[in-house]
């Protein structure tokens, strides 16, 4: 077998690492490497360099803007996982399968059967791998206790003995890491170019031994933090045999670098690449490019959902190059901006769901005559299965794609046909579809509501994103957002059907409670009228007959069966939120007792003096601008071309007459329903006294009735009826999305 | 009321809490610190340095970032336009990270120059004369990597001119890293020093045939043959893979004469225990024994150490026919390990030259019927695996279909260690009965004739003969 005839240059036993952790932020990018002068200089010519990273490699196009559902989304996901026992105890997984609604049906044992029957090869592989913590090989009684997770396999240990006298070896054991001690219990072993020695790998390094003399025949191929130019703290994180590209290569993955190791040149990377991912690469798959073409590794992280393809090729005549620039590829959450326009909840929901860690990666090559496509699957801790398709143009330049071509996408493949299995809702015609859902869009209210709460969400997600969501940590404003095809923009729409379909069977995911109001206004109804209509008459006597009776305004949205989720104070609230929060729960005046129990004497000096000055200042406050500040705060969220305001700034605070808007050193203090109740602040504020008991009273129903989100003073009194329900409703969902305690934003105006 | 007014007290003293807790603080720190005159002078806090630089951070991290996205997904000219966004993070560096803002300028650069349609060699070179004078201390390895850009676009003269001058370089003190940079700069000019030798030692040598000679020419060569040896005599002594350093120095030495000091060099680099097992190094020690003419045992010795450190080396096959033609049992014995232990290599499978190295050696046993303990030796330890390894009926079938050579040599010598029923054997000779190749003809001759030698092999002959 061949093997190069000059590799690239190196150093060797580079000594310690670098004393400075982790890589370079952009350390991957703008180096050769090293050169290699390519061939003997015959006379006169000048001698070709050829480099070690940065040569052309192939163009590998993606085909849509976005992956695409590859499956229906995974309703299985809800049942809970496998435990030892599943497989143990038979029967006792149908059981726990029935008791379970989803329907869904697993048979472990059934599905392994089959998958032995269909490759058996693999199947022998995986299975070792599924059980052999649960296997038990040797003589004596098992014990109670591991009883519940271990079988007794001595008797097809007997069975296998009896058939040949070699078959299962005992080739290593060592409870320690090979190369220094390391706390992972993770080991790994493949195959080798010899068909009787196998890798070993843990997170110090990569050993091979031979299994007829494990004992006495290895060698060590890889050894963490011995490497040329690796970094302190690095460890293996993914060994990966490349025997398809080339018999004596190994793919081994840190948190920092990938190396391409050569079995006949032990401990000396031939190839290194930092591949600056932020979280490791956790899964790797190799499509080997023929003779020479270059080989396609694909590297996948998992919580990031970061895949990266890298070409690299040599080894046999030539040594070993990087080609191409590395290039990233679509992640299942990337898709997220294709899909349709989501009440926050759901695109909540949505959003959780596509960026639910990767958890593997498959890639197949299609050849049609001279176009080639790989086609990369990517597998989701929900069990969802996305697909992506990359063309290969060999003969066009690769920045020119024919539009045609982009716009085939996998959703016109063949191989994308929906499975027969395919919930009933996906089976539809295209065409019904696609109208009912503009009849959806148009007639719906929730549509007003969607734009500013989508701006809202949008904002918040923004801003908690880097915090806690791996969706797309670096995604960089597009620059022309490329559109999905159509036919992949239903497959969005389908997949995201049967997604809110499955999720309404499972009450575990149920969403908030929300008031259906599908078809409570038509969009002809919705259009203004020229003066005043019947239902704003109406609306408006039914304001009036509530004021005068002090009763509250609920005709037409009977409340939920429940109440609202309550806000769950998340710590470190600052006093008002808690306070807020105590008051919708209606434990506000304990704790208000509470509080004022407290250092009482100490603070009512100190407030009087305040109240004092408070008079003096007082003056330009006015009720009407309580309710400005609210509404200040809608009309702030309808229109986003005011400058996008930072989405990490609180903006409830109403920005106050004369202060620089967003620069406001000081908060503006909230108005509280109690101050504008005092006769004091109510004469201060110019109200006639008449009107001053009808004021309270009708703000003293607030204190009364369940504390139902919705009805706020502030909004209610000031807007008109539909606006009215407008701001219920949007307050209701701005509740309920607030009901995961992170997206709670200080908020005031209530 | 009073209580109510009090409520609204203490609602703003919360509210002055609030402000002055940390969070508020932090959420301050991302506003830019405005000036506005009509503000009373408490109101008006400049943002500390401290809140700049946290400000300036996340702007710097979020667009480098973008760049990284864009580079990533191939949108050239986009990260080319971030990158000048990303350029002021120089003005502004208050990291005392050790990869300041300027390491990952010069990257990116580089990247995106190598790859943007509109980018050329004089706009790639002034950037990087920029680069070089951004940092001391990446100032050898900006050199090294220009030169190496340079180099694979055929610039070797410009790439020679900037080798020399990051040679001449000095700053303070030397850094290990520093240290390892220069002495590969240096190694670099020598391996261009050598090229531009050997160019002259064409032209001399051609002028030499046509009966002219240039002395200059002759002069400048020797003068190249001085500068690349001292460079490149410098490198190949530190532990590392250098294959093109140690190829063109030995070149150099054996054309003017110093085969000592070559043969040093070579013996050096395959056997000092500090440098890698390169199985290079091996084979320059063996080719250059092998073109002075060195002897037989000298020749073994390079190639048993070859064998022992990668037994799947291609150089196995001329090591197995020197072996096989000795006169010392002991090492035709070694040849025929040589030649089992190769042909466990997955590479080698359908490699005909190996197969028929072994058929003929597997013959020549058979047909002496002295040492068959070899073959029985070594086919111990691979008859559990060899038939299903390569003479599965599968691979009967594509071989024959494939490469007759591969499947006649093969199926003598599955004849031969399995016996005439197995697969392999039974197939091809078959085929090539049946498609009347003369050699398939006494390949089933031969091997039903000497049928009982598997058995001797397989050690089933005693109890066989017993029974």
């Amino acid at each position: 077998m061949e093997f190069p005839d000059a590799l690239f240059p190196c150093y060797f036993g580079a000594g310690p690492p670098r004393e400075e952790g982790g890589p370079a932020p952009a350390a991957g990018w703008g180096e050769h490497g090293q050169v290699l002068g390519a061939g003997r200089s015959s006379r006169q010519a000048e001698t070709a360099f050829v480099p070690h990273r940065g040569q052309t490699g192939e163009s590998w196009e993606p085909a849509d803007a976005a992956a695409v559902p590859f499956l229906p989304p995974n309703e299985s996901c809800c049942i809970p996982s496998l435990t030892p026992q599943d497989i143990l105890y038979h029967g006792f997984l149908r059981r726990k399968l029935r008791t379970d609604k989803s329907g869904a049906t697993l048979n472990f044992t059934k599905q392994l059967g089959h998958f032995f029957v269909d490759h058996p090869e693999d199947a022998f592989g995986s299975l070792g791998q599924l059980l052999h913590k649960n296997f038990y090989l040797g003589n004596s009684k098992v014990t109670r206790q591991a009883r519940s997770s271990t079988i007794r396999m001595t008797a097809v240990m007997e069975e296998i003995a009896r058939l040949e006298a070699r078959r299962l070896q005992k080739l290593r054991h060592d409870p320690q890491t090979m190369f220094f001690r390391d706390h992972s219990p993770w080991r790994w072993s493949e195959f080798t170019a010899h068909p009787r020695v196998l890798s070993c790998a843990d997170r110090t390094g990569v050993q091979c031994l031979d299994t007829r003399a494990p004992e006495r025949c290895c060698f060590n191929l890889f050894k963490a933090g011995e490497a040329n130019g690796c970094q302190q703290g690095e460890r293996v994180v993914l060994p990966m045999y490349l025997g398809r590209a080339h018999p004596f290569q190994h793919l081994i993955a840190s948190q920092f670098s990938v190396y391409v190791l050569d079995e006949r040149l032990p401990l000396v990377p031939v190839l290194k690449w930092t591949h600056m991912m932020k979280d490791p690469p956790l899964f790797a798959n190799l499509t080997p490019g023929g003779p020479g073409r270059s080989h396609k590794v694909l590297l996948g992280a998992s919580r990031t959902q970061e895949l990266l393809m890298l070409q690299y090729q040599g080894g046999r005549q030539s040594a070993c190059q990087l080609v191409g620039p590395p290039q990233k590829l679509h992640s299942i959450a990337g898709c997220l901006q294709h899909f349709p326009t989501q009440l926050p909840h759901r695109h909540h929901l949505l959003q959780q769901r596509l960026s639910a860690p990767a958890t593997g990666l498959a890639a197949a090559l299609q050849k049609d005559g001279p176009h080639e496509s790989l086609l990369v699957f990517q597998l989701s801790e929900a069990g969802d299965v996305f697909c992506q398709r990359l063309t290969h143009e060999a003969v066009k330049p690769p920045a020119v794609i024919s539009r045609t071509e982009a716009t085939a996408g996998p959703g016109s493949s063949p191989l994308f046909e929906i499975p027969a299995s395919s919930p009933p809702g996906l089976g539809r015609e295209d065409k019904d579809e696609v109208e009912e859902e503009q009849t959806f869009y148009l007639s719906n209210l929730e549509v007003i509501f969607n734009e500013e709460e989508e701006e809202e969400d949008a904002d918040t997600s923004a801003a908690l994103e880097e915090a806690e969501l791996p969706q797309e940590p670096c995604a960089s404003p597009q620059p022309s957002p490329a559109e999905p095809s159509p036919a992949t923009a239903i497959r969005y729409r389908r997949w995201l059907k049967a997604l809110s379909k499955g999720c309404r069977e499972h009450p575990r995911q149920a969403s908030p409670d929300t008031f259906s109001q599908k078809r409570l206004f038509t969009r002809k109804e919705l259009e203004w009228p020229p003066g005043p209509s019947a239902l704003h008459r109406q609306v408006r006597q039914q304001l009036r007959q509530a004021m005068r009776e002090g009763g509250c305004i609920r005709r037409w949205d009977p409340p939920g069966p429940q109440a609202p989720a309550l806000l769950q104070p998340a710590e470190g609230l600052d006093a008002l939120s808690t306070r807020l929060t105590k008051a919708w729960s209606r434990d506000w005046e304990q704790s208000w007792e509470e509080r004022m129990s407290f250092n009482m004497a100490q603070r009512r000096q100190a407030l009087r003096e305040r109240r004092q000055r408070q008079k003096r200042s007082r003056g330009r406050r006015s009720l009407s601008a309580s309710f400005t500040s609210s509404l200040t705060y809608q009309s702030e969220l309808s229109q986003p071309s005011d400058g996008a305001p930072d989405p990490r700034l609180p903006k409830g605070s109403p920005p106050k007459q004369g202060s620089p808007p967003g620069g406001s050193p000081l908060p503006a203090s909230p108005l509280h329903d109690d101050e504008l109740l005092s006769s004091q602040s109510l004469r201060s504020r110019g109200i006639p006294k008449e009107r001053r008991k009808t004021l309270r009273d009708y703000l003293a129903v607030w204190a009364e009735v369940p504390p139902e989100p919705p009805e706020t003073p502030g909004s209610q009194a000031s807007q008109q009826c539909i606006p009215s329900s407008q701001s219920q409703l949007s307050s209701q969902s701005q509740l309920s999305s607030a009901s995961q305690p992170r997206r709670k934003r200080p908020r005031m105006g209530f | 009321m009073d209580s109510s007014l009090e409520e609204e007290e203490e609602e703003e003293e919360e509210e002055e809490v609030a402000a002055r807790s940390p969070a508020a603080q932090a959420r301050r720190a991302l506003l830019p610190g405005l000036h506005l005159p009509f503000l009373p002078p408490q109101f008006y806090r400049p943002a500390s340095s401290h809140e700049h630089k946290l400000n300036f951070k996340k702007s710097k991290e979020a667009c480098l970032n973008y760049i990284q996205d864009a580079i990533l997904q191939k949108q050239w000219k986009r990260a080319a336009e971030f990158m000048t966004s990303y350029v002021e993070s120089l003005e502004k560096d208050y990291s005392r990270e050790y990869v300041g803002p300027s390491e990952i300028i010069w990257r990116i650069g580089t990247e995106i120059l190598c790859h943007h349609s509109h980018s050329n060699m004089k706009e790639f070179n002034s950037f990087i004369e920029q680069m070089k004078t951004l940092g001391v201390k990446r100032y050898l390895k900006v050199c090294l990597e220009h030169a190496f850009h340079l180099l694979c676009n055929g610039l070797t003269d410009e790439a020679y001119q900037n080798l020399c001058l990051a040679e001449s370089w000095r700053f303070g003190e030397q850094r290990v890293i520093q240290d390892k940079e220069i002495k590969l700069i240096q190694a670099y000019r020598g391996l261009l020093d050598y090229y531009s030798w050997s160019k002259q030692k064409s032209i001399v040598l051609e002028h030499g045939q046509d009966g002219f000679e240039d002395l200059s020419v002759e002069q400048e060569m020797h003068g190249c043959f001085r500068k690349a040896a001292v460079n490149l005599k410098e490198i190949i002594e530190i532990p590392g893979v250098w294959d093109q350093f140690v190829k063109c120095y030995v070149d150099l030495l054996e054309f003017y004469g110093d085969h000592n000091e070559a043969r040093q060099v070579l013996n050096e680099y395959a056997y000092n225990s500090k440098f890698p097992a390169n199985p290079n190094a091996h084979v320059y020690l063996y080719q250059f024994l092998k073109r002075h003419g060195e002897s037989k045992k000298s020749l073994i010795s390079a190639l048993k150490i070859l064998y022992d450190i990668v037994p799947s080396h291609e150089l196995m096959i001329d090591f197995n026919i020197m072996l096989q033609k000795s006169k010392k049992r002991k090492k035709r014995r070694l040849g025929l390990e040589v030649i089992f232990s190769a042909l466990d290599y997955a590479g080698w499978k359908e490699n005909v030259k190996a197969w028929s190295c072994l058929a003929r050696q597997v013959k020549q046993i058979v047909i002496s019927e002295k040492h068959l303990d070899w073959i029985k030796q070594e086919w111990k330890s691979r008859k559990d695996w060899w038939p299903a390894f390569h003479f599965s009926r599968y691979l009967a079938k594509r071989n024959w279909q494939e490469n007759e050579s591969l499947s006649y040599e093969k199926a003598l010598v599955a004849g031969i260690l399995l016996g005439k029923d197995c697969k392999y054997f039974k197939y091809v000779s078959h085929q090539g009965c049946k498609a009347q190749v003369e050699r398939f003809r006494f390949l089933k001759k031969f091997v039903n004739k000497h049928n009982p030698v598997h058995l001797r092999i397989s050690g089933l002959s005693d109890s066989s003969l017993q029974s």
